[in-house]
């Protein structure tokens, strides 16, 4: 079932001159209970995709729709603080992200103070910080306190206290260090299994992406270039620019390192559409490219 | 031949509130021309600690306890501040991970690739100026952007930059701090192509101190991989990644996603507190493979081959033989096929 649906959505910032489109015509569709992983480059619009489908940004054209209904308008509604409720963010940086004047505790409870659900609050907080693997003692501390591993764990402790259904990841890993990268993935792992969460995944690391993700999508100029199932689109790279991505990454293997050749794209006359190329598999039908 | 670059038992800690912390706690390495060692390890290991000593570029702090770093034999650790300011942008430069930390706002980038050229040589100002737009020429930039502001520039191609400043006095040796971190893999792959060709073309050799084991297979040819403020293991970057010894060096590299979704490999608990570091292997604690004596005496280095060594008794004389996890199997296995 379709949960999350993305169509024509354009995001610019600025005006005039100055204009920068951030996202052109994008769209796409998550089912509940996928992992969807968008992955590109600084610039490429993915953060700003992540925002429209929080509500952060209300978009410029185009829809974002949740559970069939538009998402500006049901956050507006009178069912808005549910959705809201059911729509989470994790952000990427965990030392800019939490307030340093609050303790953990009044962090995590903030969503559930806000939403004026003080039921149980204490021990809802309690249980929430126990299913990111911190112990009660943390509930005390500040973030200035805490590790970089420790302070994601409270962002995703923030975002889940509220019983969400669909939870974007912006580059929640990016910042950890990699042996704190795989326990954070393994527990968002769990709790997507535990609770049955969707998750949009933003990310640029490529082979974490493609550990976590069910199916993934390239951005490249504020646009999609390929969509597919995550092991066709890293297996068998369709268009150039994907390829060129892949190319790039240095994989943590000496020997395959010293046969590896790079690829290099330059897309930017490359104006087409996605176009099914097989079941489930989409790719930008670029002149002369392709 | 004697070592370009020489660290030896180096111990530094930084006086905090709290007490002294143990940052580096006995490191050595040595270095010779053209070579890259990279050294790995998480947050607080001592990697970058170890880099900003041997460029005596501690913070305030923070002190070299003992040691010695000796560049072409001379001990820099007992120069003075004046000999020392003639070694740094000159024999010895350095590039961190944000180029901002270096750059300065308010001067035009060209100039900045020019000042430490100026600073340590006799060369003209229009001499200067040719080799600042010959360097930044090869590093990607166009000379003719050598007036504008570091503003202007985006931040690959202010590391780019950055790189220029640190190389134009064509140094023995460049400590670079995870100098693409901060950057997309397309520009971290032209910065890596970049350093590639500069150490082919003028035998600057390297310490690359990183966390991405990609970047790791990609350049270097040693690796040191630290823990709690020492090396544990060291060795040619394909004795470490095909025939890794420490238990540590195991996590580290079983921690990397791989094509097979499924759990990753972690590594429980935390680091040890350097205020207080424990006595024995500071990773007996987190590692299910240390023997009752990692625990209690710090293990000495153990040889693996004249270019391998790994700090665990487990590598002693006498020590049980243990199975390592399946996917360092799977390493050793390729390994010995390829002897």
């Amino acid at each position: 079932m379709t949960l999350l649906e993305i169509a024509h959505l354009r995001q610019t910032y600025g005006r005039g001159r100055s204009q920068v489109v951030a996202v052109d015509d994008l769209s796409l569709t998550i089912a509940e209970g996928e992992t969807f992983g968008l992955v590109g480059e600084s610039g490429s619009g993915k953060t700003t995709t992540g925002r429209a489908v929080v509500g952060l940004h209300a978009p410029v054209s185009g829809s974002v729709r949740y559970r069939g209904r538009d998402l500006a308008g049901a956050l507006r509604g009178r069912a808005g603080a549910a959705v809201r409720r059911e729509v989470q963010m994790v952000f990427q940086d965990p030392y800019a992200s939490l307030d340093p004047r609050m303790r953990v505790r009044d962090i995590v409870a903030e969503g559930l103070v806000i939403a004026r659900d003080r039921r149980d609050l204490v021990g809802r907080v309690a249980r929430t910080l126990d299913a990111v693997g911190l112990d009660a003692s943390f509930a005390e501390r500040y973030p200035h306190e805490l590790s970089g591993g420790q302070r994601q764990r409270v962002g995703i402790a923030r975002a889940l206290v509220v019983d969400p259904r669909f939870v974007v990841l912006d580059e929640p890993i990016s910042a950890l260090d990699v042996s704190v990268q795989a326990q954070v993935v393994n527990l968002l792992a769990d709790l997507k299994r535990e609770r049955g969460l969707t998750y949009l995944f933003i990310a640029h690391d490529l082979a974490m992406v493609r550990h976590v993700s069910d199916r993934i999508g390239v951005m490249h100029r504020g646009r999609l270039v390929e969509v597919g199932p995550a092991a066709q689109v890293y297996g068998d790279p369709l268009h150039p620019y994907t390829r060129s991505l892949l190319s790039a990454v240095p994989l943590p293997d000496p020997d395959a390192e010293r046969g590896r050749t790079r690829i290099t794209y330059d897309g930017s006359q490359a104006d087409g559409s996605l176009v099914e190329v097989s079941s489930g598999r989409f790719v930008r039908q670029d002149r002369p490219d392709i | 031949m004697t070592p370009l670059l020489e660290v030896e038992d180096l111990h530094v800690s930084f006086s905090t509130d709290a007490g002294r912390v143990q940052a580096v706690r006995g490191v050595s390495f040595s270095l010779r021309a053209g070579e890259v060692l990279a050294v790995v390890g998480e947050s607080g290991s001592g990697k970058s600690v170890t880099a900003r000593a041997i460029m005596g570029l501690l913070a305030r702090n923070g002190s070299v306890d003992s040691g010695a770093v000796r560049l072409r034999g001379r001990d820099l650790l007992q120069a003075s501040e004046r000999e020392l300011r003639r070694v740094r942008g000159k024999d010895v430069s350095m590039v961190f991970q944000d180029p901002m930390t270096c750059l300065d706002p308010t001067m035009p980038v060209g100039r900045q690739v020019m000042e430490p050229l100026r600073h340590h040589t006799r060369v003209s100002r229009r001499a200067a100026r040719a080799a600042a737009a010959e360097l930044l020429a090869r590093v990607g930039i166009a000379p003719d952007r050598m007036r504008q502001y570091p503003h202007q520039f985006s931040g690959g191609q202010r590391q780019r930059i950055a790189l220029a400043i640190a190389l134009v006095n064509r140094p023995d040796v460049v400590l670079a701090d995870e100098p693409t971190t901060a950057l997309d893999v397309s520009v971290q792959a032209q910065i890596l192509d970049l350093l590639a060709e500069l150490r082919r073309t003028t035998g600057t050799a390297m310490v690359l101190v990183t966390h991405d084991l990609g970047v790791v297979a990609s350049v270097a040819d040693h690796v040191a991989v630290m823990y709690a403020g020492r090396i544990v293991e060291l060795g040619t970057t394909r004795e470490v990644f095909y025939h890794p010894q420490h238990p540590y060096t195991w996590g580290l590299l079983g921690s990397l996603p791989t094509a097979q979704t499924g759990r990753l490999e972690t590594v429980p608990g935390s680091p040890p507190d350097l205020l207080d570091p424990p006595p024995g292997d500071a990773f007996a604690p987190r590692n299910a493979y240390a023997l009752p004596r990692d625990l209690e005496e710090a293990p000495p280095f153990f040889d693996v081959s004249p270019t391998h060594r790994a700090a665990t008794w487990l590598l002693a004389p006498g020590a049980p033989a243990v199975e390592p996890p399946a996917d360092v199997r799977a390493r050793w296995d390729r390994w010995e096929e390829q002897r």
